[in-house]
C-alpha cells in the first residue's frame, strides 16, 4: 500500500508513502471515494515522502479538491518538496489548494471559512503584501 | 542444480575477489566484467545447471546491473540476485530490491557480509525448489516467441568510450589487470558541483592482499575528498589512516588531481607515481611532464607532499599510465626511451583522438594475446566536452520497465552537469511520456514495445520515446485559476503541458504506419562551466 490513513481530530490525514504515480495515483483516488462516501469531508495529504509527481497524481488532487468542496469540505496539503512544490506550481494546483508548511497548520485550517488562496487575492486587491498564506 | 553463483563486476579486481573467497566456501562461481557477458553465460547455464545465484555490480558500462536483474528474473524467477552498490547510492538499490533483487551491498564491503547475504540466498532458492509443483503437471503449453519474451533489449552506444563531467571534462580509461587481478587503481568523481577528483595508483603489492588494500585505498580516497577538497590533506589523511590500521609497509603510489572547472586550474600532487603527460592545447606537439615527485604512501608517517598546479584551458590533454603501461612499451622499444615513445604516439594521435587517447594507445602498444607482465592502467582527460554518448532501449510496456527506464536514465545523466532541478524535470518528463504510452498507447499491460533513445552532445540532451499507439492531444490543457478545475479534471492533455513546461523543447513525430514519437529535449550550456577557452 503506497498511502497511509490516520484520523486527527475530524480530519482524515493521508500519507503517500511511494510517489504519485501510476498505482499510487489509483489508491489514492479511491481512497477520497471511499472517504466522501462515509461522510468524511475534510482531508490533509502529507507529501513528505514522495519526490516524484505524475499528471494523473496531479489531476486527481485537483480531482479530489472538486469532489471534497462539492460536499462542502476540502483538501489541504503539507510537506511539499521543492520539486513537487514546482510541479504543482506549473499545473496551477497552487492556485486552488492551500498548502501548509506543518500537518497541525494543516489539520487546524480545515473548517475555516476563508481559505489561504482566498486571503492571498483578497490581500492581493486591498494592496496588503503580507501573503505569506499563514493567516489564521 | 549445483550452488552455482554468477559475479558480474567491471572492476576485475573485486570479481576476483569475491570468486577467490566463494570457492574457498566450495561454490561453483563464475565470473563475468559486463553484464552483456554475464547474461550470455546465464542463458547458456539454463540448459545444463542454471545459476541459483547473481552476484552483479549496479553500475557498469553498457548494460546496468538493473538491467542484468530484469532480464534474469524473466529467464529463470527462482534465482536470487544481489545487487553490489557503490558510496550510499541507496535509491537504485531500493529501486532493484522493487524489481526482484534479494538484497544488496554496499562497497567497501566485508568478505564475511557477503557470505552471509549469499548463505541466505542459497538456502531461499533451495526452499523454493523444494516446494510441490501448484499443478500437478499441468499441460505443458507452447512458449510465445514474440517480442513479449523480449523484456529489455539495450544498445549501448558510448562513443567513443568515456564519461562526462561537468559538461567539460570527457575522461577515457583502459585498464587490464595482470591474471584478472590487479594492484593498479583509478578513480574519478566529483567533489563538489566545480571539481573533479582523478586518481591513478598502484599498490607494492600483487595478489588477493594487493587488490584489497587497493579497494580501501581507493575507499579512503572517496571518504576523505567528502571532508577536504585539498589533495595534500586528502593523501595525508588517507595515509594515516593506512597507517594506524597495520597496511604500512606496503608501498603505494599515487597521482591525485582535482580539477577546478570555475577557475580552469587543475591542483595536484604526486606520491611517488609515473608522471603523468599533459598536452596543452595551443601546441599539441609539444608535451610535458607534470612536474613535482613525493615519497609513496603506506610506508611512513607525516610524508613531506608538496601541491603543484597548472592552468587549463579548453582542449588540454592529460595523459596518466601505470608503470606495467611503461614496462610493456619498453619491450616493443629499440633501446629507445619509453616515454619518448609514449609522447611521440601520443602525439600523433591527437587531435583526432583526444577523446579516446586511453583505448587508442592500450590497442597500439598491448598486444591482447600476450599475458602482460604487470597491471595496465591508462587514463586520459581532455578538457572539452565533445563526447557524444547515445543509448538505446527496447522495453516491453509494462510498469517495470518504467523502474528501469528511469534507472538507465539516471546513469547517462550522471557525467552530465545538471542542476538538480534540471535532472528532476528530466525524470519526470521521461516518466510522463512512458506512463502515456502505458495508458494510452498499449492500454493491455505488457502488450506492445516502447523504443527510448538518448543522446547527449555538446549542450544538449534528447530523448526519444517511441511507441505504436495513439497520438498526443496537444495545447488541450487549461492551468485553474482560483475558482475553475476545468484542466485539471480533464482526462488528457495535462501530460504534455507538463513535459512541455518541464523541458526546452517538446516535439511529435508521427511514424507512418506505426505510431507516434515524443521527442525531449534539454540544453545545458557549457559557456556556464567557466573553462577558459
Amino acid at each position: 500500500m503506497g498511502i497511509k490513513l490516520n484520523k486527527n481530530k475530524n480530519v482524515v490525514v493521508l500519507t503517500v508513502l511511494d510517489d504519485l504515480i501510476l498505482d499510487t495515483v489509483q489508491e489514492f483516488s479511491g481512497m477520497i471515494n471511499s472517504l466522501i462516501a462515509d461522510g468524511n469531508k475534510f482531508v490533509v495529504l502529507d507529501l513528505t515522502g514522495i519526490g516524484f509527481i505524475s499528471s494523473r497524481g496531479i489531476g486527481a488532487v485537483g480531482k479530489a479538491a472538486d469532489i471534497l468542496r462539492r460536499n462542502a469540505g476540502d483538501i489541504k496539503i503539507f510537506g511539499m518538496k521543492p520539486e513537487i512544490k514546482r510541479m504543482f506550481d506549473i499545473c496551477g494546483l497552487d492556485k486552488i489548494i492551500d498548502v501548509y508548511e506543518t500537518e497541525e497548520d494543516a489539520v487546524l485550517s480545515c473548517g475555516d471559512n476563508v481559505s489561504i488562496v482566498e486571503k492571498k487575492l483578497l490581500w492581493s486587491i486591498t494592496g496588503n503584501n503580507d501573503n505569506d498564506g499563514q493567516l489564521n | 542444480m549445483d550452488n552455482r553463483i554468477l559475479i558480474v563486476d567491471d572492476e576485475k579486481n573485486i570479481a576476483w575477489a569475491l570468486e577467490e573467497s566463494l570457492l574457498d566456501d566450495g561454490y561453483s562461481v563464475q565470473t563475468a566484467h559486463c553484464a552483456e557477458d554475464g547474461l550470455k553465460l546465464f542463458k547458456e547455464s539454463l540448459s545444463v545447471s542454471p545459476f541459483k545465484i547473481v552476484l552483479t555490480d549496479m553500475k557498469m558500462p553498457g548494460m546496468s546491473g538493473i538491467e542484468l536483474l530484469g532480464k534474469v528474473k524473466e529467464l529463470s524467477p527462482v534465482t536470487q540476485v544481489v545487487i553490489i552498490t557503490a558510496y550510499g547510492n541507496l535509491d537504485s538499490a531500493v529501486d532493484a530490491i522493487r524489481l526482484g533483487a534479494l538484497d544488496f551491498i554496499q562497497k567497501p564491503f566485508q568478505i564475511n557480509d557477503v557470505k552471509k547475504v549469499v548463505a541466505r540466498a542459497i538456502d531461499l532458492v533451495n526452499e523454493k525448489m523444494l516446494q510441490p509443483a501448484v499443478a500437478a503437471n499441468p499441460p505443458e503449453e507452447p512458449k510465445p516467441i514474440h517480442k513479449k519474451q523480449n523484456v529489455l533489449e539495450i544498445q549501448d552506444r558510448i562513443l567513443p568510450s568515456g564519461e562526462s563531467m561537468l559538461g567539460t571534462l570527457s575522461i577515457d580509461v583502459k585498464s587490464a589487470p595482470k591474471s584478472g587481478v590487479g594492484a593498479d587503481f583509478y578513480d574519478y568523481f566529483y567533489v563538489n558541483e566545480d571539481k573533479v577528483l582523478i586518481v591513478i595508483g598502484d599498490v607494492g603489492e600483487k595478489g588477493i592482499d594487493g587488490s584489497l588494500v587497493m579497494i580501501m585505498v581507493k575507499s579512503l580516497i572517496r571518504s576523505e575528498a567528502g571532508h577536504s577538497d585539498n589533495p595534500v590533506e586528502i593523501l595525508g589523511r588517507v595515509n594515516s589512516h593506512l597507517r594506524k590500521q597495520g597496511i604500512g609497509g606496503v608501498p603505494i603510489t599515487v597521482f591525485l588531481g582535482i580539477f577546478d572547472n570555475k577557475k580552469g586550474v587543475f591542483e595536484y600532487i604526486n606520491a611517488g607515481h609515473e608522471k603523468p603527460l599533459f598536452f596543452n592545447h595551443c601546441d599539441l606537439r609539444s608535451a610535458n611532464m607534470l612536474i613535482g615527485n613525493g615519497i609513496f604512501i603506506g610506508l611512513f608517517d607525516n610524508p613531506d607532499f608538496k601541491l603543484s598546479a597548472i592552468d587549463c584551458a579548453q582542449g588540454d590533454i592529460f595523459l596518466f599510465y601505470t608503470d606495467g603501461f611503461i614496462r610493456v612499451i619498453e619491450k616493443k622499444a629499440n633501446k629507445e626511451e619509453p616515454y619518448g615513445i609514449l609522447r611521440r604516439s601520443a602525439q600523433n594521435m591527437l587531435p583526432e583522438k583526444r577523446y579516446s587517447l586511453a583505448e587508442s594507445l592500450f590497442r597500439e602498444f598491448v598486444d591482447n594475446d600476450i599475458e602482460p607482465e604487470d597491471d595496465i592502467t591508462i587514463l586520459s582527460v581532455c578538457v572539452g566536452a565533445g563526447l557524444c554518448r547515445e543509448k538505446e532501449i527496447r522495453c516491453k510496456c509494462d510498469k517495470n520497465s518504467l523502474v528501469l527506464v528511469r534507472s538507465a536514465t539516471e546513469e547517462l545523466l550522471r557525467g552530465v552537469q545538471l542542476s538538480y532541478g534540471d535532472r528532476h524535470s528530466i525524470i519526470t518528463a521521461v516518466y510522463e511520456a512512458l506512463i502515456n504510452s502505458l495508458y494510452f498507447a498499449y492500454p493491455d499491460e505488457g502488450e506492445g514495445e516502447i523504443v527510448v533513445r538518448y543522446k547527449f552532445a555538446d549542450n544538449v540532451i534528447r530523448l526519444e520515446i517511441e511507441d505504436f499507439g495513439t497520438g498526443f492531444e496537444l495545447d488541450k490543457y487549461i492551468p485553474p485559476d482560483n475558482k475553475t478545475y476545468d484542466g485539471l479534471i480533464k482526462e488528457s492533455g495535462r501530460g504534455i503541458f507538463l513535459m512541455k513546461s518541464l523541458m526546452d523543447k517538446v516535439s511529435i513525430k508521427s511514424v507512418l504506419g506505426k505510431g507516434t514519437c515524443v521527442i525531449l529535449e534539454k540544453y545545458f550550456d557549457i559557456e556556464k562551466a567557466g573553462v577558459k577557452k
